[in-house]
């Protein structure tokens, strides 16, 4: 009688070793996303809302400096009750409630869950979408966590439910945000850095901590994951392209302390804040106090110069007639303002030369902006910004891709000419 | 010709300020001479002061994006089938019109996008610049070069006299008798393209515009048929009054409806009336 291997051994035999590679694997991740603490929830702890003006005040800068309104208010909604829509490839997320309406906000949370929840990103509703920068929360002081707290406690509530996200494969499995979470969320606390100045100490708090920059100026990697270190090398987000933030992007462009106005002015200068960023300077930005904007400034002025990675060398360039043709338009639709030299008039034109439009990798911000026309937000330090016509009307898409390619040509970094197709697709409405 | 006619006007833009800069100094200065002080009333420019015509020069640099589609002057691009005039339009309907891209109550993916970061203080000076503005005029050999098309009576009737059956006022009742608006927010309609009307008409039917409450013309939209809404707007295009004419003053006319912030008459009972059967 022999004895007989079972059938199943050898596929057990080889399975196995996998099968604990895979747990040894989720256990590493799991530990390197701060363990199971983040997955305990302190439901259940009696909720009691400061009421401190002093503490109130505090947590409505915060959250206008936060941008919390700017997630988390839909498009002609109640401000802070939810629902805007953040579509990316992996599908749409809503933004949630955050009035204190018992059943569709945050009406019967404790400080403790609240505070749980910007640290660790999980709630009784489970584990939240990467869109809420968690990461970046977790860096905030105790008590300015009560200080939101105490904000948000004393809004009007807004019966409004949060829509429910449709993801698309791979996000629509099962487990998918506990997956990225063991993938990709590492909390790391920001240490302390000894010997810089209280003023770089600020911003880079404000940075790292409620700004969350890099949640739009942060470079993306797989599963639209941050790089740990939170580098600001620059991003496609919302349809505009974010530039990088550090020296080198900032010093060569910026005159000092306008980066500072910048962010409160919407103009500075020579610069001018439009697109995406004047949303965030129209809501957020433009409440920073002249201390909190200027420590923003010196922290990232002090960012070492990033270099990236860089695709092969461009060998293809626009037809010499092209490029005229570019250059006639340039004449007479851009030349009044902005100068035949592209150097604009500061406090008054933006300048094309060095701009982040004109020399970033990605051309979407030149596109949009010539199709779109433009406007800063209407700030205290500038009430009555200029206006940038839109040529959407007066110019098709082949026009638009000799001026794009004409300015880039000669102020960019003379990189790859857009198509006309290009142009339809960055910039919407645009003539064929 | 043409370039020699060109190159001026865009010299313009840089010497205008300049020199309305000197004249204002100058007359400041000289201002204690009474010689003086006529000439420049003979000199006509009876509305604006020196110094708002200055900074209305500052404004007009600020608000390139507007001329691009109304023109410079508000007067409405030439070349445009769409973009509605603004000169002369009361202050008080243009800035409501403006807040409304800005908070959603007018649907136009281009203006929305303009207007959407701009403070209520900004939005009022921009409504005011263009209420300034001398109003649109028709030249007189284009209105007398006119043909009679199939919709015209079915327009004039219902400008003019309205339809009691359905409980429609006039436009004029409302609009003025020469249809060029009555202060704080009834605006001027001659003169306005076609299809800039019709779909505003259409915008009012579906609910994509809306106005402060009560909103008169969403009812009035509703009664209407699409064809005598093409009538009505093509009728009112070709419309026009050869001199300027500026909305008539606030509560000179007696409104027949509520209709948003405009002061309502005593009610009038016998539109209503004579509709019920």
């Amino acid at each position: 009688m022999s004895r007989r291997i079972p059938r199943w051994l050898p596929a057990a035999a080889l399975l196995a070793p996998l099968l604990m590679l895979l747990l040894s694997l989720a256990l590493y991740g799991l530990v390197q996303q701060g363990g199971l603490a983040p997955f305990r929830v302190p439901t259940g702890e009696a909720r009691v809302v400061p009421t401190d003006p002093a503490l109130v005040e505090r947590g409505a800068y915060l959250a206008r400096i936060g941008n919390c309104a700017g997630c988390h208010t839909a498009t002609g909604g109640e401000a802070y009750a939810g629902g805007r829509a953040f579509s990316s490839d992996y599908g749409t997320v809503y933004s949630s409630n955050l009035t204190p309406d018992p059943a569709f906000g945050i009406g019967d949370w404790s400080l403790a869950e609240f505070a749980h929840a910007m640290r660790h990103g999980v709630s009784r509703n489970g584990i939240a979408s990467p869109v809420f920068p968690y990461a970046n929360f977790a860096q905030l002081p105790e008590r300015d966590i009560e200080a939101l707290f105490a904000y948000l406690g004393q809004l009007a509530p807004v019966a409004r439910a949060q829509p429910e996200a449709v993801m698309v494969f791979p996000a629509n499995l099962p487990g998918a945000l506990l997956t990225w979470r063991l993938l990709y969320h590492r909390p790391a606390e920001l240490q302390p850095v000894d010997g810089m100045d209280a003023d770089w100490q600020r911003g880079r708090e404000l940075v790292n901590g409620i700004g969350h920059c890099a949640m739009c100026h942060g470079q993306r990697g797989r599963f639209a994951s941050l790089a740990a270190d939170a580098e600001l090398g620059g991003s496609r987000i919302s349809g505009w392209y974010a530039p990088p933030l550090h020296a080198g992007s900032l010093d060569g462009r910026f005159e000092p302390g306008s980066v500072a106005t910048y962010l409160r002015g919407g103009t500075a200068h020579d610069r001018g804040g439009y697109g995406a960023m004047a949303d965030v300077i129209a809501t957020s930005t433009r409440h920073l106090s002249e201390q909190d904007a200027q420590g923003i400034e010196t922290y990232l002025r002090s960012l070492p110069a990033l270099t990236l990675a860089e695709g092969p060398a461009n060998r293809l360039r626009a037809s010499g007639e092209h490029l005229r043709e570019g250059r006639a338009l340039y004449a007479q639709h851009c030349a009044d303002c902005h100068g035949d030299e592209g150097r604009g008039e500061p406090g008054r034109y933006p300048a094309l030369v060095d701009s982040a439009a004109v020399i970033g990798s990605d051309p979407v911000n030149l596109v949009k902006l010539i199709a779109l026309g433009a406007i800063a937000p209407s700030t205290s330090l500038n009430p009555r910004p200029h206006s940038m016509p839109p040529s959407a009307h007066r110019l098709n898409a082949r026009e638009i891709a000799a001026l794009v390619n004409d300015i880039r040509e000669r102020w960019g970094s003379r990189p790859r000419p857009i198509t006309p197709d290009e142009v339809r697709e960055l910039g919407g409405m645009v003539r064929r | 010709m043409l370039g020699a006619a060109r190159a001026p006007a865009r010299w313009r833009v840089w010497i205008e300020p300049w020199i309305r800069g000197l004249v204002a100094g100058c007359v400041l200065l000289l201002g204690s001479s009474p010689g003086l002080h006529a000439a420049s009333e003979q000199g006509g420019a009876p509305e604006p002061g020196s110094s708002s015509a200055a900074s209305s020069d500052e404004l007009r640099e600020r608000l390139a994006a507007c001329a691009s589609c109304h023109g410079a002057q508000g007067e409405g691009a030439s070349d445009s089938e769409y973009a509605p005039h603004l000169a002369g339009k009361p202050a008080q309907y243009l800035y409501e019109q403006l807040r409304g891209f800005r908070d959603g109550g007018r649907q136009h993916v281009q203006m929305a996008w303009l207007v959407r970061h701009l403070d209520d203080a900004y939005l009022r000076e921009i409504g005011e610049f263009y209420a300034a503005l001398p109003p649109k005029t028709a030249p007189v050999e284009v209105l007398a070069a006119r043909v009679e098309r199939p919709g015209d009576s079915i327009a004039r009737q219902l400008v003019a006299q309205g339809d009691a059956a359905r409980g429609l006022h006039a436009c004029s009742a409302c609009h003025g008798a020469d249809l060029v608006g009555v202060e704080p927010g009834v605006p001027a309609l001659v003169g306005l393209p076609a299809e800039y009307v019709v779909a505003q008409f259409g915008a009012w039917r579906t609910g994509v515009r809306t106005a402060v409450a009560p909103d008169c013309m969403a009812d009035i939209a509703k009664s209407l048929t699409p064809a005598e809404i093409r009538a009505i707007a093509e009728w009112l295009a070709v419309q026009g009054h050869s001199e300027p004419r500026r909305p008539a003053p606030a509560g000179s006319l007696a409104l027949p409806v509520a209709c948003g912030s405009n002061p309502v008459a005593a009610p009038v009972a016998v539109l209503d009336a004579e509709a019920r059967p």
